[in-house]
């Protein structure tokens, strides 16, 4: 029976090579898909997992200087900034003979020296010294290794400081073992909803491939089956012969489709999913990935089969159809209009999304997408018949017509791919667009840096001063020193009371920054005068206020709802003698921006960054998880066109008599190639726009809900265009090339049927 | 008797085609089964060949109840008992002409060798010993007949049943055909069902009968001949 199976399968003439062939290719598109996901996300995952070397926490560095028998270190890590790139800032400082040492460096850089990533090393050589290099004092004495890294395109500096220069930073802490764990970051869960966007729009699709290239040219290799059948085969041995047949396909599939992994894996790993490339060497799958595909594969293949034939009874005589497929009805509909109905009301009636019915909403809106396609299928197909006045068109429409449910289950993957990615598309960039529009734009090269951490209240008057002056030394430069009010800390807010108020700011500074609010008439900054001519504000020139709340704030929408930071309310305030606990720093040339962040970075725990850069990092996450989700769609697409290459295809070699027959009867080439290319068509753009607009629908109310101030609807980017209609485009190529197998399987010649 | 019909009726939907037909065949017979299109002969030798199922009456093979039979013990039969040739459709053209002779041998797990050997005395016998490599598109539709017949007769079968064995062949070619397999199944000993509505068919069986409406008359004893 092996013997047999094997020798139907392999060795069975052109017709049979041909649909070998077609399923080949389209199982090892769908491998090949696969393991690009599976060895990206073990690579997402080997990196996440790196030991943290920066996640070191190490403990207060009290009284090191006074112990001679003390070892370890005095770290001081902080995240540094050029232009919109994180630059990872180790200083760090040996207190004894014993210093750890993180993974990548054999030895720490001494006093006076740096080590420097690969990237960040070529970088100091190309950008302007005062620009970056000035930043790291020292020379270089090599570069850091890959342990120490999470990728090639990694900014990291370690860099050799005293003792006493590192317990001046603020932030030092004393380390004595690197016991490093894997980080915990946020943004993992935003790109492992980006993977698990990914497994369920790929999954589908995959199993629609693997699923329709089993069923190739089902009929005909039925009516083979049959007539085993008459000589004695049983259904068992003809289940086995089907299972056999499926699985042998299938295996030389997963292999070639292992081969052609190995030929695009450098490619694979030039990937910047999250916005980084990974070590090309974890971009791999896992060995047991591979066994896995090269088992499984098999395995869901010979499922396929003999799922498909359990409608089938074959009988010695032929094939019977054990139910004939009823025509869908157009309640299919009713769950999408409903999943969309509660969408567009119930879910945000509050203002706030309900979670439970937004729940219920996706799950109605993705059934209902899967339902309702075959239904839309059938009512467009009918359309067509009756509108078209060609004959390829009436065709195509009447067959699509005959059997929506199958010309609608090869395209069906795209489905959920199509709908996920375009309401993460349409999100996401007003999102992002609503992020960057923070207070009109006005503070997008607005510098912010905090001087002040838990138990001090920021530079001293005259360390503020100084620096002040060499701010203001720069031109074209507004400077709004934020100072912290001494007497706050011992008064606790009551709650009752009115909103705290801890820091002050001079109104004549706040004038150079009109976005953050004004001094009350009365006080002006010029003469302490109010607007009916009396002496108010007992001498002050300054307000109190909650000013430097919005330095540091890592989502910039929160910054909008802050806005004005000082109003008529605002109650009067000296600066005089108070600690300078932080400073907002204007400037519109780049390079001096670099500059006062340089010059900045040597006062600060936590990187100097302007607005808009917070704004990017954050949308940088949000773009990534949208890219990760795209690229996904992405590759659904291309998953989706070969399945629709291998089901046109497998429809043609079923259809070959039909055909050849109309090509006897004079029906032009050109005619049963456009039947073929609208027949597939139709479906795929159907679907998608069905799908598109689908994840509009939820995207549209979401949007309104959040209301975001000054947020606007915006477009999808042009990367959501270019894998929908890069994909849908790739799909109608992979069709056309199926129209030269048309030409040859209807050639006159070969006009003889068995 | 080596096979007998008794009352067997069978319906398409709710349009009768075999109406309680009575049919007995001796062991080493040819009967030619005769009628016009649509008469129902087909659907009776069908249920001769436990291929259809009547919806009533009985058929019986050899002093065994044969309709009552479960699929996996029919196919058993099919496969070691009778031999088939049909019009078309009966090759698998996926498989040469000596895979579709060895095919019910190799189900029945005959050893490949001993399968290989019996199928090339078949195509000897039949002529066809130079195309045994050839696949069944390649050969003549007289050629793929023969094949068929090398294949319905490789298992040494009791009953060979024949639906219109020559009615996509030639006069001359169908003639040749019908010698073959009726000269070969005697010398086999196998008994020979051939429904047909051609009388030069017809003309080489021991026996005729007719069936019309559904039912089985003798051509003589109903005036059919005189």
């Amino acid at each position: 029976m092996i013997r047999l199976g094997l020798r139907l399968s392999l060795s069975s003439g052109r017709e049979a090579a041909a649909r070998l062939a077609l399923i080949v290719a389209g199982v090892a598109a769908g491998v090949v898909v696969l393991l690009a996901t599976l060895s990206l996300f073990n690579a997402f995952q080997a990196t996440g997992g790196r030991p943290c070397w920066e996640c070191v926490n190490g403990s207060a560095p009290s009284g090191w200087a006074l112990d001679s028998t003390a070892d370890g270190a005095l770290w001081n890590y902080h995240e540094d900034f050029y232009k919109g790139r994180t630059i990872k800032r180790l200083d760090a400082a040996a207190l004894g003979t014993r210093a750890p040492v993180i993974p990548g460096l054999t030895r720490m850089p001494g006093p006076g020296q740096y080590y420097a990533s690969p990237a960040l090393a070529g970088l100091l050589d190309s950008a302007p010294r005062e620009e970056l290099a000035a930043r790291f004092p020292g020379t270089r004495a090599g570069l850091i290794g890959d342990a120490a890294l999470s990728g090639p395109d990694e900014l990291v500096v370690v860099v050799g400081r005293t003792p006493d220069q590192v317990a001046a930073l603020p932030g030092a802490r004393q380390v004595d073992v690197i016991d490093a764990q894997p980080a915990a970051d946020d943004s993992a869960d935003v790109y492992r909803f980006g993977f698990a966007v990914a497994a369920v729009g790929l999954i589908v699709p995959l199993l629609v491939l693997v699923g329709t290239a089993t069923r190739l040219a089902a009929a005909r290799r039925e009516t083979r089956f049959a007539a085993i059948r008459l000589v004695g085969a049983t259904t068992r041995q003809i289940n086995a012969l089907a299972a056999m047949d499926a699985a042998l396909g299938a295996l030389a599939g997963a292999l070639a489709g292992l081969a052609i992994f190995q030929l695009v894996r450098p490619a694979v790993a030039g990937v910047r999913i999250t916005g980084a490339r990974f070590f090309p060497e974890l971009v791999a799958p896992h060995a047991w990935h591979y066994a896995a595909v090269l088992g499984g594969v098999p395995v869901v293949a010979a499922f396929a089969a003999l799922w498909s034939l359990r409608r089938v009874r074959i009988s010695p005589l032929g094939v019977a159809r054990r139910t004939v497929a009823s025509p869908p009805r157009a309640w299919r509909v009713i769950p999408l209009l409903a999943g969309l109905g509660l969408f567009a009301g119930p879910v945000y009636r509050n203002g706030k999304p309900d979670e439970l019915l937004a729940v219920v909403a996706l799950a109605l809106i993705m059934v209902g997408l899967m339902l309702a396609g075959p239904w839309l299928t059938m009512v467009a197909a009918r359309l067509a018949a009756r509108l078209t006045r060609g004959g390829a068109t009436l065709l195509a429409a009447r067959r699509l017509a005959a059997d929506p449910k199958t010309a609608f289950r090869s395209v069906s993957g795209l489905v959920l791919a199509v709908f996920i990615g375009t309401t993460i598309a349409a999100l996401v960039p007003t999102v992002v667009a609503g992020q960057q529009k923070v207070a009109g734009g006005t503070l997008n090269d607005v510098l912010g840096a905090r001087f002040d951490r838990p138990g001090v209240s920021g530079l001293s008057p005259r360390a503020g001063t100084e620096l002040l002056d060499r701010l203001r030394a720069h031109q074209g430069v507004e400077v709004l020193p934020i100072y912290a009010r001494a007497d706050m800390e011992k008064v606790p807010p009551r709650p009752d009371g009115p909103p705290p108020a801890p820091y002050v700011v001079e109104c004549a500074d706040l004038g150079r920054f009109p976005v953050l609010g004004r001094c009350p008439v009365h006080i002006d900054g010029r003469g302490n005068i109010d607007g009916r001519g009396n002496i108010d504000g007992g001498g002050a020139r300054a307000v109190a206020g909650n000013f430097a709340r919005i330095v540091g704030a890592d989502n910039p929408l929160t910054v909008d709802r802050l806005l004005p930071l000082a109003g008529p309310d605002s109650p009067p305030a000296s600066a005089d003698g108070l600690d300078l606990a932080a400073v907002m720093v204007g400037t519109h040339d780049p390079a001096s921006l670099e500059r006062l962040r340089t010059l900045l970075a040597g006062y600060t725990v936590e990187a100097p960054m302007t607005f808009a850069e917070v704004a990017r990092v954050r949308a940088d996450l949000y773009t990534r998880a949208e890219n990760i989700a795209l690229a996904m769609v992405g590759l659904t697409l291309v998953a989706g066109a070969c399945g629709l290459m291998v089901a046109t295809g497998g429809g043609l070699v079923e259809r070959r008599q039909p055909f050849t027959l109309l090509r006897l009867a004079g029906t032009p080439t050109r005619t049963l190639a456009a039947v073929v290319l609208l027949e597939s068509a139709l479906p795929l753009v159907l679907a998608a726009a069905l799908a598109a607009g689908a994840g509009f629908g939820v995207a549209e109310p979401l949007i309104d809900a959040l209301a975001m101030k000054s947020a606007s609807i915006a477009l999808p980017g042009p990367v959501y265009f270019a894998s929908l209609g890069g994909g849908l485009a790739a799909s109608l190529l992979v069709i056309l090339t199926t129209l030269p197998l048309l030409r040859r399987m209807t050639t006159p010649d070969n006009a003889r049927f068995e | 008797m080596i096979i007998e019909a008794r009352k067997v009726s069978r319906s398409y939907g709710s349009t009768p085609a075999v109406r309680e037909a009575d049919l007995s065949v001796t062991a080493g017979e040819v009967l030619a089964v005769m009628g016009p299109s649509g008469s129902g002969k087909s659907t009776l030798l069908h249920c001769l060949a436990g291929i259809f199922t009547p919806d009533s009456g009985e058929v019986w093979f050899d002093g065994r109840r044969l309709d009552t039979l479960d699929d996996g013990r029919r196919s058993e039969l099919r496969r070691t008992a009778f031999g088939f040739v049909f019009q078309f459709g009966q090759l698998v053209p996926e498989l040469t002409a000596a895979d579709n002779v060895m095919l019910p041998l190799l189900l029945g797990r005959t050893r490949r060798k001993h399968a290989e050997r019996r199928a090339a005395e078949w195509l000897e016998r039949l002529d066809l010993a130079d195309l045994g490599g050839r696949r069944t598109g390649e050969l003549s539709g007289g050629q793929a007949q023969r094949v068929a017949i090398a294949r319905a007769l490789v298992t040494r079968p009791r009953v060979v049943f024949a639906d219109e064995p020559t009615g996509a062949l030639d006069t001359l070619t169908g003639e040749h055909v019908m010698d073959l397999l009726v000269g070969l199944a005697r010398e086999e000993g196998a008994t020979v069902i051939v429904v047909t509505h051609d009388a030069r068919v017809a003309a080489c069986a021991d026996r005729e009968v007719v069936v019309r409406d559904g039912r089985v008359t003798d051509p003589y004893t109903s005036g059919l001949v005189r």
